[in-house]
């Protein structure tokens, strides 16, 4: 019962997410903007059509899409909502199988764009890997700085009764959260590191390496990325709303820091500029660094 | 034991038979082949045994001048000769096709074969000081012989002779650390040797020595330039299995010198980690396949390093239960990256021999032309860069638990954890960049040069795709590994690893996998049945508006690298010549850049150059005639007799 709900809530849920963040800027831009449920709309419509292959592509280009979005899937069973609802499947290590799968979606995701031979594709595989592999460090350093707070390495035990360990640890935590909100935007390609707006000049990172795909596979990976997403929020949205309730008011706490979370991210994309390309691996660098002191914070207090 | 020594005999009679037959080419790589798989059918019942609890077995022998000798199957040394005789008998059987292929004569290269497994087995088994450094040095020098097949072409011999000389450098390390231990002990059999007061100061010893022939940072610059100019059955065997021993001569070391002081574990950790980083990012750099493949050599070692480090640490400091799950994510790297190493290079091999070049920029498109080395290629890849459900993941898994668990000890362990563990996420990213660049250089795409491919035989397909086989297996063996690990583990740790208790960790990693899969599978149907009403249009691939897409318009293999090697110019010192353009109507320019290792340009290149200006006046200083020598060699052999005769 528990499980079904969560699977239905991760399910369910990520592209509600993309919908909020966009009427957030059309708001910061003057716009009426999209419909909130316009992402699923676009999917039933992609469902429903053909694909276009490039002559280029092979078995790679086709698997990458059911690959990366299995992956993601698999991620999402690692995570708690917190309070009663533990993840579907949790054990000590899980914080490592996490990580690997993102990065399993990413390896697909790649193949699957040099496959085309385009070398605007090839550009954007090229940096995907480049920030991701700049941004694993910071993500590994955060898990081992909760690690440490909590002495458990399992999403579950880590993202659960967060209460007791704000009071003590509350200075690193914030440097913690600093960093998650950077690795979850550089994962997913956003502002400032990335522009999802555009497909051409300016985006050269994510939504450039999936220029060739269509129909159903395009469906595949723009749920694909809404649910990257939605994860990435879900872990930071965990540590930075601590409360917890009884089932149905713990969901609806989830929900709302899931909704607070969009608004952040649409005010960051509304505000700020796409970086330049060569800064980005600096900010990446600041949030290993980020992770870092709260790492050497925690260390000191445990061992005083 | 008695299927241990057949499995030894069947290679001797193998290496010797090909040897004899050495005119007839398909009748002695047959023979040698043929004695590699009997002794892989022999041995690894005999071995698997071993793991799973049989009693020790060994043989001890007098040899005539009195020093006792030994060779014991223990579990350590059963996990090891297991993933010995497995990959040496698929290497085996693809290089007998390859080398056929090759149409030059094969000079010892059937021979050289077996008898090199021979040397590793016993290398392995060895349970005495003298036996183990005769096999280790039959081991260095069968592996020059192997290395130096294409002798003709200068860089072959040039780097045969570097690595020659580094790991004779190293021998001699474990000379000296073997003559401490056994004149301290007054024995030369491992079973009575005791470490004096200062294990450090031997560890010390071992790691360099053991250190060089593995590869390890700084002492890999060798590595880099013979294994890939080796044929590549050579090449896997090598990156696959030979430089595992230098690990084997660690971890045996380790339990010679019994308890060690933590600071030992820590600087084979601080080693693990320089390696793994330096080795993927001068993979990076590299623009050529196999050359790229023995740079990813380095990082392996570095991260099983990394699991030796904490597992020592962590036994100094009386936490077995980390011990235990460092040695085991060691142990099973060693296995894994022996599987996918070799796989990756054999493959490499077919590449080479298909298209004559193995440079990235010049290949492309070669999914369609040789679509099962390229499936391999990729599974390889995938298993490389530690993505689940292969069994790089499970490997790096452990050592991430136990560096976990490292967290929780003394406050230079966990420094040592902390920075370890943002190394090796940071490998894990560059490798799995390092390796989509690679299998997209190669595989993907279109054809940047033409060239006329064709599919490997069969013969050569069907080792790598055994060598696959057993990636997925391990992948999502799960709690199974648990079993077979345990004794080993064991021996090293103290205590069986399940004491660490990864059982529920590696099985649900497992069912993941397999769900994994599996729902990939379902959501490829279901894509495939939506398109099946609506049929798929074909077109070129979208050029965002550009008309008249070239193959040499594609992003090449250095382009893609570009951006990491620009964030970490400072670790890899690029060698630049570049011809800038000046003035207003530049005419010529040109940008070259190599990336060349700092330890060769910096340290090595000096020290040979001093060393030879020191020779060439010891030349000038002596006379020129053979005969003087041979006098010198006389009269300090009559020295050292007159000496010794007391």
């Amino acid at each position: 019962m528990r499980t079904a709900l969560h699977i239905l809530l991760f399910l369910a849920l990520p592209p509600l997410l993309q919908g909020i963040i966009n009427r957030v800027k059309s708001a910061f831009a003057g716009r009426r903007g999209p419909p909130v449920l316009q992402l699923y709309f676009d999917l039933w419509k992609l469902l429903r059509k053909s694909a276009v292959y490039s002559t280029t592509t092979t078995w790679v280009f086709r698997l990458g899409p059911p690959a990366g979005l299995a992956a993601l899937l698999m991620a999402a069973l690692l995570l708690p909502l917190g309070g009663g609802l533990p993840a579907p499947v949790a054990f000590a290590g899980d914080v490592v199988l996490f990580a690997y799968l993102l990065g399993a979606a990413r390896f697909a995701t790649v193949l699957a764009a040099l496959d085309t031979g385009s070398s605007f594709e090839g550009m954007g595989a090229s940096r995907e890997v480049t920030f991701s592999a700049l941004a694993e460090p910071a993500l590994f350093l955060s898990i081992a700085a909760l690690a440490l707070a909590r002495g458990s390495i399992s999403w579950t035990f880590v993202l659960t009764g967060q209460m007791q360990i704000w009071h003590i640890f509350g200075p690193a935590l914030a440097m913690l959260i600093g960093a998650l909100v950077l690795v979850a935007l550089a994962e997913n390609s956003r502002i400032p590191f990335d522009d999802p707006n555009t497909h051409l000049e300016l985006t050269m990172v994510h939504e450039v390496m999936v220029l060739d795909h269509s129909g159903p596979d395009l469906a595949m990976i723009l749920y694909g990325a809404s649910l990257k997403l939605f994860l990435l929020g879900a872990i930071v949205v965990r540590l930075a709303f601590p409360f917890e309730a009884s089932i149905p008011g713990h969901v609806a706490l989830f929900l709302a820091g899931m909704v607070v979370f969009a608004i952040v991210v649409g005010v960051i994309e509304s505000t700020f500029a796409r970086l330049r390309m060569n800064h980005v691996p600096q900010i990446l660098i600041a949030a290993g660094v980020f992770a870092a002191l709260a790492v050497a914070v925690i260390l000191i207090r445990v061992s005083a | 034991m008695t299927l241990i020594l057949a499995a030894l005999s069947a290679l001797a009679v193998s290496a010797l038979a090909a040897a004899l037959l050495s005119r007839q080419r398909g009748m002695s790589l047959a023979v040698s082949a043929g004695g590699c798989v009997a002794a892989a059918l022999l041995g690894i019942p005999a071995a698997a045994g071993q793991l799973l609890g049989a009693p020790a077995a060994r043989i001890r022998w007098t040899t005539p001048l009195g020093a006792a000798g030994a060779l014991a199957l223990d579990p350590l040394a059963a996990w090891f000769l297991i993933t010995v005789l497995f990959v040496s008998a698929l290497c085996a059987l693809y290089g007998r096709r390859s080398l056929l292929a090759s149409g030059r004569a094969i000079s010892g290269q059937a021979a050289f074969f077996p008898l090199i497994v021979l040397a590793i087995a016993v290398v392995v088994l060895a349970a005495d000081a003298l036996t183990f450094l005769m096999a280790w040095e039959l081991m260095t020098v069968l592996s020059f012989l192997l290395v130096t097949h294409e002798h003709e072409r200068a860089e072959v011999r040039s780097a045969g002779l570097l690595y020659l000389v580094l790991t004779h450098a190293g021998t001699s390390c474990l000379l000296a650390l073997f003559a401490v231990l056994a004149t301290s002990s007054g024995t030369l059999l491992f079973a009575g040797m005791r470490a004096p007061a200062q294990p450090a100061v031997l560890f010390a010893l071992a790691a360099v020595g053991f250190g060089v022939k593995a590869g390890a940072w700084p002492f890999h610059v060798w590595l880099p330039a013979a294994h890939p100019v080796a044929p590549s059955h050579v090449s896997a065997f090598l990156s696959g299995i030979v430089i595992k021993t230098g690990i084997y001569g660690l971890l045996r070391a380790s339990l010679l010198l019994g308890p060690l002081p933590t600071r030992c574990g820590l600087v084979l950790l601080g080693l693990g980690v320089a390696s793994a980083l330096l080795g993927v990012l001068s993979a990076l750099a590299q623009h050529e396949l196999k050359r790229l493949l023995a740079y990813h050599s380095i990082e392996n070692i570095g991260i099983i390093l990394m699991g030796t480090g904490v597992g020592l640490a962590a036994l100094s400091l009386h936490r077995p239960a980390v011990a235990a799950l460092g040695f085991a994510g060691a142990l099973l790297h060693v296995t894994n990256h022996a599987l996918f190493k070799s796989l990756l290079f054999l493959a490499a091999g077919a590449v080479g021999k298909a298209c004559g070049t193995l440079q990235l920029d010049r290949l492309g498109g070669l999914l369609r032309k040789m679509p099962h080395t390229a499936l391999l290629f990729a599974l390889g890849a995938a298993a490389i860069s530690g993505l689940p459900p292969l069994n790089g993941f499970v490997s790096e898994l452990l050592v991430y638990l136990s560096l976990f668990g490292a967290l929780r000890l003394t406050p230079l362990a966990q420094a040592g954890a902390v920075v370890s563990l943002a190394a090796l996420a940071c490998v894990g990213g560059l490798a799995a960049a390092c390796f989509a660049k690679a299998t997209g250089a190669v595989f993907l795409g279109t054809a940047r040069t033409p060239v006329d491919a064709h599919e490997a035989p069969r013969e050569m397909l069907l080792p790598m795709a055994v060598l696959g086989a057993a990636c997925v297996a391990i992948g999502l063996a799960g709690p199974l590994l648990v079993r077979a690990l345990e004794l080993p583990v064991a021996q090293l740790a103290g205590v069986p690893l399940s004491s660490a208790a990864p059982q529920d960790t590696l099985k649900f990693v497992a069912a993941l996998g397999a769900a994994f899969i599996a729902s990939a599978a379902a959501l490829w149907f279901a894509r495939r049945r939506l398109l099946l009403a609506r049929a798929p249009a074909a077109s070129p691939t979208w050029g965002c508006g550009y008309a008249l897409p070239a193959p040499s318009m594609q992003y090449t293999a250095a382009s893609f690298a570009q951006p990491l090697v620009a964030v970490f110019r400072t670790v890899l010192f690029p060698e630049r010549h570049a011809l800038l353009p000046v003035g207003t109507f530049p005419t010529a320019l040109a940008l070259e850049e190599h990336g060349r290792d700092p330890i060769d340009r910096f340290l090595l290149a000096p020290a040979v150059r001093a060393g030879a200006l020191g020779f060439a006046f010891v030349r000038r200083a002596t006379p020129s005639r053979v005969q003087w020598y041979v006098l010198a060699v006389f009269v300090a052999l009559v020295v050292l007799l007159l000496w010794g005769i007391p």
